[in-house]
């Protein structure tokens, strides 16, 4: 457990701190899909088979897939300004702050005293009944929840085509309009 | 749970399916039917399609009284899952004419080409609030918070023709996103703590033991998201861009139906889930405990929402300044942490969420016509659109709570209830702050009045054109402020009830 965990620990963590702080956007991708298959790992270490395999075949199958999609689309792999600035400094020290505080109050707390329950060993068929059983209402809202995120993504990223007429729109395109569209993309990018 | 009866459920949860329908059929109709229509057809026919979805739900919520058997039934088909009972069918009603009235609000606006989606998305956040007002265990609070947040994402990104309208949905997202893994985090602590989502489980596990440090640091985790939801300080930084840069509708949506569920879920997930981590006499002496995160953050809220709203130079930032403000006397109802302090607590953010969208109304017109929100483009509104001034006057004056009006009423109620609870007027101090903070608030309120009455228009005193629909909305909305202000009992008696009844079941 101990040998495994470092190593599946120091590899998400490394590959986070990469898709931070890399320049070119494609390498960031690129590591964002090490973190999640690191966090897969850990999923499945916890003998948590269904979501760990969830999160390969989502995560690394398709949400890596789309965001290097994305990136190639839009075609603006390099980040203009220095992706370390100083504002991060203060990030950093407040991060670890809280990272600190978290830490004390878990270890000092109760649960930390706890002994570990024995490991259930959910299956795929078990899962599947308390999500058709006992959690069906929740699973319905997660329906909707998807329904409204994905005419989100459409709307955001649709180009808005002017009322009917006036077709020149993009002629006088101004780098505002670009910029809206710019944003719209992350946008996009974030929801999916 | 073999024999679940699905049918059960589908009764249960009718009025939110009957929105949800609304919504898909709304798309639908019009993306097949009233395609090549003119845009104020389609306009129309979808809002009327959307509030015949909310008009049904609304009748189905007052005509079937809740089964005495409900809430047992609700048990055993989700176990805790779903709350039904007097209280949040009132919460639900008033949500969905909130809706109603950004819908009405909406229909004369022409900043989209996408009428379908902006509609159906105004449905479905209304679908999230109302499963968040129902939520009895963390999972569904969480899920549903999702579902509302998302959907008013990207109703603020709606107006594509403007930056500020991106700009204002990124930061509200980016903000939304970092506040809902913070809940997420305080939730799952919850969860290892107490073992259980479930809110009763969760306080039978809690009230008992010591206070968890852990514990401590989950409630600040949870408060941190909520804090979100509805704009307290110092989680309010969205607030002033995402009001300003939303189409003005979707601003007046997110002031008010998205409130008035957060509020009201915010508030029974601390006095019910948490109920021991106040208890045990700790607050009487100030120890740690929710009720000192909450007071923080309340007197932060009134604090920085008024000074700031003061030099606000445009209307929509300056209602998000005072929304901030306002949230800061909302919580006075939570920290009194009594059933009066919730009965106050919604009589005061339902009163509030009509007048804003009230408010957000007479912007929205203005806007249109004059092409921004700035207060100076107000200016001799009063001579150019009597009608419109005198709303805009109604729900200025109720904002800063002057007497007839509902906001006087509400204000009035948190104070009493916040100065009754607990042991020897704990806290008096907070009370105090809140008086001062509302005569400062005085001061913005009657700066806009000031504009629509006494200051003459510029150059051009035409006046402002406004359609019949909008007169006949903005007349109800004020009308509504006015009797809820003289007779509050309409509304405060129904819920005095409904709180005795639920606490008994």
């Amino acid at each position: 457990m101990g040998i495994t965990f470092a190593i599946i620990a120091a590899l998400t963590l490394v590959s986070a701190i990469a898709a931070m702080s890399l320049r070119n956007l494609v390498h960031c991708a690129l590591s964002l899909a090490v973190t999640f298959a690191g966090i897969a790992a850990m999923y499945l270490q916890l003998d948590a088979q269904f979501v760990g395999f969830a999160q390969i075949l989502v995560y690394i199958g398709a949400v890596a897939i789309l965001i290097v999609f994305a990136i190639l689309l839009t075609r603006s792999s390099e980040t203009p300004q220095p992706v370390i600035s100083r504002s991060w400094i203060m990030g950093i020290v407040i991060a670890l702050a809280v990272f600190g505080v978290l830490t004390k109050v878990i270890l000092s707390s109760s649960i930390a005293q706890r002994e570990l329950p024995a490991k259930p060993a959910p299956t795929v068929r078990q899962i599947g009944d308390q999500l058709m059983t006992r959690y069906v209402l929740p699973l319905e809202a997660i329906g909707l929840l998807l329904t409204a995120a994905t005419i989100g993504a459409v709307i955001i990223a649709m180009h808005d085509k002017k009322g009917r007429g006036d077709g020149g729109q993009n002629v006088n395109s101004t780098p505002s309009r670009a910029e809206a569209h710019q944003h719209a993309d992350e946008t996009h990018n974030l929801i999916t | 749970m073999s024999g679940i009866s699905y049918s059960e459920i589908l009764k249960l949860v009718a009025p939110e399916m009957l929105v949800s329908l609304a919504a898909l059929a709304v798309l639908a109709i019009d993306l097949l039917v009233m395609r090549e229509a003119p845009q104020r057809y389609r306009f129309w026919t979808g809002a009327a399609f959307a509030g015949l979805g909310c008009g049904l739900a609304i009748a189905w919520l007052l005509a079937m009284n809740p089964p005495p058997h409900s809430m047992s039934a609700g048990l055993s088909l989700l176990q805790g899952t779903y709350a039904d009972d007097v209280l949040v069918r009132l919460v639900k009603v008033a949500l969905l004419v909130m809706t109603l009235f950004t819908l009405a609000i909406s229909m004369e606006s022409n900043f989209t080409d996408h009428i379908g989606e902006y509609l159906a998305l105004i449905l479905l956040a209304t679908v999230g609030m109302m499963f968040l007002v129902s939520s009895e265990n963390l999972l569904m609070v969480f899920i549903s918070l999702e579902l509302t947040s998302l959907s008013l994402y990207i109703l603020t990104a709606f107006n594509k023709r403007n930056v500020e309208s991106a700009e204002a949905a990124l930061k509200y997202f980016l903000f939304g996103g970092m506040s809902a893994a913070f809940t997420l985090f305080g939730l799952s602590l919850v969860y290892g703590l107490a073992g259980s989502i479930q809110f009763s489980e969760i306080y039978s596990k809690l009230h008992a033991a010591k206070i968890d440090t852990l514990l401590l640091a989950a409630i600040v985790m949870t408060v941190i998201g909520f804090g979100f939801k509805i704009a307290a300080v110092p989680f309010h930084l969205w607030a002033p861009d995402a009001y300003q840069g939303a189409p003005t509708p979707s601003a007046a949506f997110i002031a008010s139906g998205s409130k008035v569920a957060s509020f009201f879920i915010f508030a029974k997930l601390m006095m019910q889930a948490f109920a021991g981590a106040e208890g045990n006499g700790a607050w009487r002496h100030f120890t740690p405990g929710w009720l000192p995160v909450v007071a923080t953050v309340a007197a932060c809220s009134m604090l920085l929402g008024n000074l700031a709203a003061i030099v606000q130079g445009n209307v929509k930032r300056l209602l998000a300044y005072s929304a901030i403000a306002h949230a800061g006397y909302a919580l006075l109802g939570l920290l009194s942490n009594s059933q009066q302090g919730m009965s106050s607590l919604i009589y005061y953010i339902v009163t509030y969420g009509l007048t804003v969208l009230g408010a957000f109304g007479v912007v929205a017109i203005v806007e249109e016509r004059t092409g921004d929100a700035s207060i100076s483009s107000f200016a001799g509104l009063g001579r150019r659109q009597p009608l419109l001034g005198l709303c805009m006057m109604v729900f200025m004056l109720s904002l800063a709570g002057i007497p007839p009006l509902a906001g006087f009423f509400g204000k009035f109620y948190l104070f009493t209830a916040a100065i009754g609870a607990g042991k020897d007027m704990g806290m008096l101090w907070l009370v105090i702050f809140a008086i001062a903070m509302s005569a400062v608030s005085l001061y913005y309120y009657l700066q806009v009045l000031k504009q629509i009455y006494v200051v003459p228009a510029v150059e051009d005193s035409r006046p402002i054109v406004v359609p019949v629909s909008s007169r006949i909305i903005l007349s109800l909305l004020a009308l509504v402020v006015v009797v809820l202000g003289c007779a509050p009992e309409l509304l405060l008696g129904r819920l005095i009830t409904a709180i005795k009844l639920a606490s008994h079941q």
